[in-house]
């Protein structure tokens, strides 16, 4: 692993030394060493995003600028703002899934694939993965004491699962974050 | 709001690498902060006290102005506790959306994690309007409320 390197384990039993790697390579990062769960989990990340009709989802997504007393404001929202925001979720959510398709391939190959993000896609990963952790927070109604449970295998259920879908991204929220910061700086090593 | 990942609070994963302050985060404004623009002009008539019929001086007016953000001011941009975003993600957001500098933006994030909402900004409504969509483009819970 290179200096800059960050190796990810899951907590779950694991025979190799690290699940995935990522770190930044001049002006993209670079995800290596794909476990084949978590490769399934990053090609998730686009139908995520999709409330799915789940009204809750759907709500956070487009929450109402102003208390519902102000029906002017709410309303003129509903029909000028929220088609651009939809449109502007569309977009993240679309270069995201671009990005992607480096790892089609059924589970044998994932192992050896390496996912490259241009830094110029970096905002759209950042607003994919927010947009995939607010539906499913919404989605299984996860509470407070839930979401800060990072203890939780996500071999049980369904929603285990997907708790631990909303801590993984979220790290690689934090991630990409570290490096926009970063961005205009070498990396080490 | 989440608490912000660090070596050892991801217990789930194994970082096996010193993790990095993320918060070193420089953000520019998206607007710049415009010249008030002078609009109003108040009179006031004053009579000097004690002053008898005949001494009575023509009347001073004085001009008071008001920014145009004051009189239209009773706007103000609120951003609610939310506990899925994650604590550097909301203060990178302030920083771009309002161009505060992080200690600013920290402090108005920790606000809303503490206190569940930290009020960003007041002025005037289309100004507010602005930055709610900004902050919803975020996907920051935000609204807009009358102060006071």
């Amino acid at each position: 692993m290179c200096s800059n390197c960050t190796g990810i384990s899951c907590s779950r039993p694991s025979r190799k030394r690290v699940d995935m790697e990522i770190c930044r390579r001049n002006d993209e990062i670079e995800i290596s060493e794909l476990d084949p769960f978590l490769a399934e989990l990053l090609r998730q990340i686009p139908a995520s995003t999709d409330p799915e009709g789940v009204s809750a989802a759907e709500e956070r997504l487009f929450s109402p600028p102003a208390d519902p007393k102000e029906t002017e404001i709410c309303a003129e929202w509903k029909l000028y703002v929220n088609p651009e925001l939809r449109r502007l979720f569309q977009t993240a959510t679309e270069t995201v899934a671009a990005d992607l398709e480096q790892l089609r391939g059924n589970e044998k190959t994932f192992a050896n694939r390496t996912l490259h993000i241009p830094s110029k896609h970096a905002e759209a990963w950042l607003s994919a993965l927010n947009q995939a952790r607010l539906v499913i927070a919404a989605k299984y109604d996860f509470t407070d004491g839930e979401l800060c449970d990072h203890h939780r295998s996500p071999i049980g259920s369904r929603r285990d699962l997907s708790l631990f879908q909303v801590n993984f991204y979220g790290f690689l929220q934090e991630f990409i974050l570290r490096e926009l910061n970063g961005w205009d700086k070498e990396p080490d090593g | 709001m989440a608490a912000a990942t660090g070596c050892n609070t991801w217990v789930g994963f194994e970082l096996t690498v010193a993790y990095v302050s993320l918060l070193d985060m420089t953000g520019k404004p998206l607007w710049n902060e415009v010249a008030a623009e002078k609009i109003v002009t108040v009179m006031r008539f004053f009579v000097p006290r004690n002053a008898g019929p005949s001494t009575v001086d023509e009347p001073t007016i004085e001009q008071e102005t008001r920014s145009k953000e004051d009189v239209d001011l009773p706007w103000q941009v609120v951003v609610h506790n939310d506990p899925v975003n994650l604590m550097t993600y909301v203060t990178m957001v302030f920083q771009r959306v309002f161009g505060y500098p992080r200690e600013k933006a920290e402090h108005h994030m920790l606000e809303v994690h503490q206190k569940g909402r930290s009020i960003l900004w007041s002025g005037m409504r289309e100004r507010g309007e602005l930055y709610v969509q900004q902050l919803h483009g975020y996907l920051l819970l935000a609204t807009l409320e009358k102060a006071g």
